[in-house]
């Protein structure tokens, strides 16, 4: 092994101790919700994070609430809350910020019955648990030159320190796409138009079409589009299904319109902390957020905001198995 | 910080975006008509800018953005501004 690629995982492996070890989460939950509070808080408790538990009436606290209790020492912000409410009406954007300013990642998770919470536990549970040193990474786009190109561009500036693997409209179905998600990839990316009820490339892909998911959940999944988390005209979302689905831990998705000039952006600066060797979504979002604010405020974080960025182990010989067409 | 040094980092990250672009590049040869950089290249090569000078450079200043003198005299005028 050259020494460069030996400090590259000395680096990754010491950076990560240093964030596992003190890691504070504010989880807001609604005070008729009990059994959710009590269950996430001790499922982040076994994952060594501690929980700073809020209990609210009625609709989810606005920004204000937060700013008071946001002291130093809490890194992420979980808001959990009745599906009836929007991402876009819950939080202003995908961080929130501490008592001096600092940015800190924040989520939101809707969630109906127990059921909701016991299946985002174990999704949870079972990538947080996964080997650090396998990171490997979807990227996914609808079949169009300019997404392509992006994609192409993507897997060029990060093959050197992630595997990534390009299923791209143009070369994989959509029932193989679904497949290849459950392969256990610490993370994927979409690139395309959006909509709420999902993406436009791969012919549609549709919250539905995970109705049988059975494969092994990824850390997170970027929809750099457009609306994607919007409730317009539709019930959950297609980024809030994700989670909820056990498809992937977290999951990133706007709630407006999106300018392809500010996703292209995100895309380079994500390549850019990843091959910095970040490795979770909340330290991701913070590293690789463009400076202008509205390519910001539009997207929200679903789930949670601590998603390793890591793979299950064999997960990158499951994913090279997967039948593109070349 | 000196245009000379400006466009200096400027060459380094349009190596970057497009290792073709060596460093016989001129100072005013646009980065569109001359060297052939598409949309993506363009907005990869903001987007380092973005990153390195620590600025925000919105889309209504992209065409401004045509060559690396002129790169570098925007740059100036918003590190002046900052």
């Amino acid at each position: 092994m050259q020494h460069g690629s030996l400090m590259w995982i000395m680096y990754r492996k010491t950076d990560q101790m240093r964030h596992k070890a003190n890691r504070n989460l504010l989880l807001a939950y609604p005070a008729d919700m009990p059994f959710a509070g009590a269950c996430l808080s001790e499922a982040y408790k076994q994952l060594h994070i501690r929980c700073v538990c809020v209990p609210y009436s009625g609709r989810p606290p606005e920004e204000h609430f937060y700013s008071a209790l946001l002291t130093e020492d809490i890194n992420a912000v979980l808001v959990t809350g009745k599906k009836s409410y929007a991402p876009s009406t819950v939080l202003p954007g995908p961080f929130l910020f501490t008592k001096k300013g600092r940015k800190i990642p924040a989520a939101w998770l809707p969630l109906q019955k127990e059921n909701d919470v016991l299946t985002f536990v174990r999704t949870l549970k079972t990538v947080h648990q996964r080997n650090h040193a396998t990171p490997g990474m979807a990227l996914l786009a609808q079949w169009h030159p300019r997404y392509l190109k992006l994609s192409d561009r993507m897997s060029e500036l990060l093959e050197e320190q992630i595997k990534v693997f390009r299923w791209t409209g143009d070369i994989i179905t959509r029932e193989n796409v679904v497949g290849a998600l459950g392969t256990g990839l610490g993370m994927g990316i979409y690139f395309g138009h959006g909509r709420p009820v999902g993406w436009v490339g791969y012919y549609g892909m549709r919250s539905h079409h995970f109705k049988d998911f059975s494969g092994k959940p990824m850390g997170c999944v970027l929809s750099l589009c457009c609306r994607t988390a919007s409730r317009r005209r539709t019930g959950v979302s297609y980024t809030e299904s994700l989670p909820l689905m056990g498809v992937s831990a977290a999951a990133f998705g706007a709630v407006r319109e999106t300018k392809h000039t500010d996703n292209m952006k995100w895309a380079i600066r994500i390549c850019t902390a990843l091959n910095n060797g970040i490795d979770n979504l909340g330290d991701l979002l913070l590293q690789a957020q463009p400076p202008n604010m509205e390519a910001v405020q539009h997207y929200r974080i679903i789930g949670d905001p601590f998603a390793p960025l890591y793979s299950d182990a064999g997960s990158i010989q499951k994913a090279s198995a997967v039948a593109v067409f070349n | 910080m000196q245009e000379y040094d400006i466009i200096q980092q400027l060459r380094l990250e349009l190596g970057i975006v497009k290792p073709q672009v060596t460093n016989d590049i001129r100072d005013t040869d646009s980065f569109r008509d001359d060297w052939g950089l598409d949309s993506l290249e363009l907005v990869e090569f903001v987007a380092r800018i973005e990153q390195t000078f620590r600025i925000m450079i919105p889309d209504k200043d992209l065409q401004e953005l045509h060559s690396l003198s002129a790169t570098a005299v925007y740059l100036q005028g918003k590190m002046i501004a900052a």
